[in-house]
């Protein structure tokens, strides 16, 4: 069967990821020997406290926005969502942190600290519509204060803190699907390139 | 040559065994074990919505105040500018530029008619009275309202509760008092809520899901302002990442809410969209950091890698 080069994307697609040894990478079963300290736990805390997240989200979804207010069960879920924000947020913190100050952005990259930095920044109004969401006296003052933010910066057509149902779809739907996206696209290209080397054995200083 | 070799790049040394799948599947079991152990151990902040019925209740004066204002035009919903009214003298800019003047109105509020007369108009065909005083106010002009409004402040300042009915001070406050007062007393027994949930065309909508004109008049009076207040979260008490009694809230906007700490995030009038710019500067330094010479040398001085790499630097 004859192939003409670079006219079928399957054809391109497949070969840029034997090339590159995708699947090797994504489900590498050795790691570098400097890959034993502590720090790396926070990275797999971070999505594991995503995935429990999600869980949680997909079962409070099931129950509806006001099921944690008429139901002592959906009052428990709520209550795990929670947590699992404050985890979520605290391995990311650390992992954040840990990664500024370890410099992994070195050896080409730069495009993982990238994609990292973005799925933070939308990690801020997904927890936010969050909290929005829960219909109670903290969403009431969380709604007010935010909107002179929202509205100050123009963005009062986008986002109006006070419509609950635009709340719920962004927290549950939109946002979650940008920020998987940008999560999911961080961990393929930590895979891609392996996890930085320590300094002394970089490519490029930074 | 192990089987990963040439996988990390920048790294020809020495493998070690890893099983990702496994180290995840702990991760989350050990994540989730957690937050379900704190789930039952403390739950969570729960504090019920305020109402316009404890409003009405708890402070009554204040309600009668609020609704004045919308129908005076001196609220601050009435006041805000874009995106909820046309003038955007008060909006906030900066260097002469103001993006909400520039994205204008997109969610428009008559505070007098969204908020008051259309929801109490609902009631005036069994209510003469009342009828009366909402055709009264609609064909009175600006300045007849203005006048009004102001003595109608003036005693409400020395207003009086007496058997659940406001007490005021008599005097020409032209069709204000009235609507003022049935706003309280319909709020205090809970029907005028139902009348003020957003609709098309003015009209009460059957579906309940923006809150927009309910919420600017409960955030037009001090009294919700003085329960958050309260509980600590005012935008003076890190207001932005705080919540209820000693929960987390969102502590990570704690380098969002520090600027309203001190001036002139704590005094401009245009503190919000002030910080917003430090806020975009701040995140796109940190988003942009690799390809910013200099600052991206920064982190290393810290020495803290030293910590993490010690064993493989020996």
């Amino acid at each position: 069967m004859t192939d003409v080069a670079g006219s079928n994307w399957t054809t391109v697609l497949r070969r840029r990821i034997e090339r590159e040894r995708l699947v090797d990478r994504l489900l590498a079963d050795e790691q570098p020997v400097y890959v034993r300290s502590w720090v790396y736990l926070f990275g797999v805390g971070t999505v594991a406290s995503l995935v429990v997240l999600i869980f949680s989200g997909v079962v409070l979804a099931m129950g509806g926005p006001n099921w944690h207010h008429t139901s002592s069960v959906g009052e428990f879920v709520d209550s795990v969502h929670w947590w699992g924000v404050q985890v979520f947020f605290a391995s990311l913190a650390l992992h954040a942190v840990a990664q500024l100050l370890l410099a992994t952005w070195r050896g080409g990259r730069r495009i993982t600290w990238l994609l990292g930095a973005l799925a933070f920044v939308v990690a801020v109004p997904t927890a936010l519509t969050g909290f929005l969401s829960q219909q109670n006296f903290e969403s009431q003052w969380i709604a007010s204060q935010a909107k002179d933010a929202v509205d100050a910066v123009g963005l009062g057509w986008l986002m109006n803190p006070f419509d609950v149902g635009r709340m719920v779809t962004f927290h549950v739907v939109l946002l979650p699907l940008v920020l998987v996206s940008l999560v999911a696209l961080h961990v393929v290209w930590v895979r891609r390139h392996g996890v930085c080397p320590p300094l002394e054995r970089a490519e490029e200083a930074p | 040559m192990t089987t990963q070799s040439g996988l990390v790049r920048g790294w020809d040394g020495p493998m070690r065994p890893y099983d990702l799948v496994k180290e995840g599947a702990v991760a989350v079991v050990v994540i989730a074990s957690v937050v379900i152990a704190l789930a039952l151990a403390f739950g969570s902040p729960k504090r019920t919505a305020v109402t316009l019925q404890e409003w009405a209740t708890d402070d009554p004066i204040d309600m009668a105040t609020t609704t004045l204002g919308e129908l005076d035009g001196t609220s601050a919903t009435a006041t805000y500018g874009p995106p909820y009214t046309a003038d955007a003298s008060d909006s906030q800019e900066l260097l002469g530029v103001s993006p909400a003047r520039i994205a204008g109105v997109s969610i428009p509020i008559n505070a007098a008619e969204d908020i008051i007369l259309g929801p109490l108009s609902t009631f005036a065909p069994t209510d003469p009275e009342l009828a009366a005083a909402i055709d009264a106010y609609r064909s009175s002009s600006p300045t007849d309202i203005s006048a009004w409004g102001q003595r109608y402040r003036s005693s409400l300042a020395t207003a009086e509760i007496a058997d659940g009915s406001l007490v005021v001070t008599p005097g020409d406050y032209g069709p204000l008092d009235t609507l003022v007062e049935h706003v309280v007393t319909l709020a205090a027994d809970g029907s005028f809520t139902g009348a003020l949930i957003d609709g098309r065309g003015g009209r009460p909508a059957f579906y309940t899901l923006d809150t927009t004109r309910s919420m600017m008049f409960l955030a037009d009076g001090a009294y919700f302002d003085q329960l958050a207040t309260d509980a600590g979260l005012a935008g003076d008490q890190w207001g932005a990442m705080n919540t209820l009694d000693n929960w987390p809230g969102q502590w990570w906007l704690g380098p969002f809410s520090v600027w309203y700490q001190f001036p002139p995030g704590s005094t401009s009038a245009n503190a919000d969209l002030l910080i917003a710019v430090i806020m975009g500067v701040l995140t796109g330094g940190v988003v942009f950091l690799p390809w910013i010479p200099g600052l991206r040398s920064l982190p290393v001085r810290s020495g803290f890698h030293r910590l993490v790499w010690r064993r493989s630097t020996r």
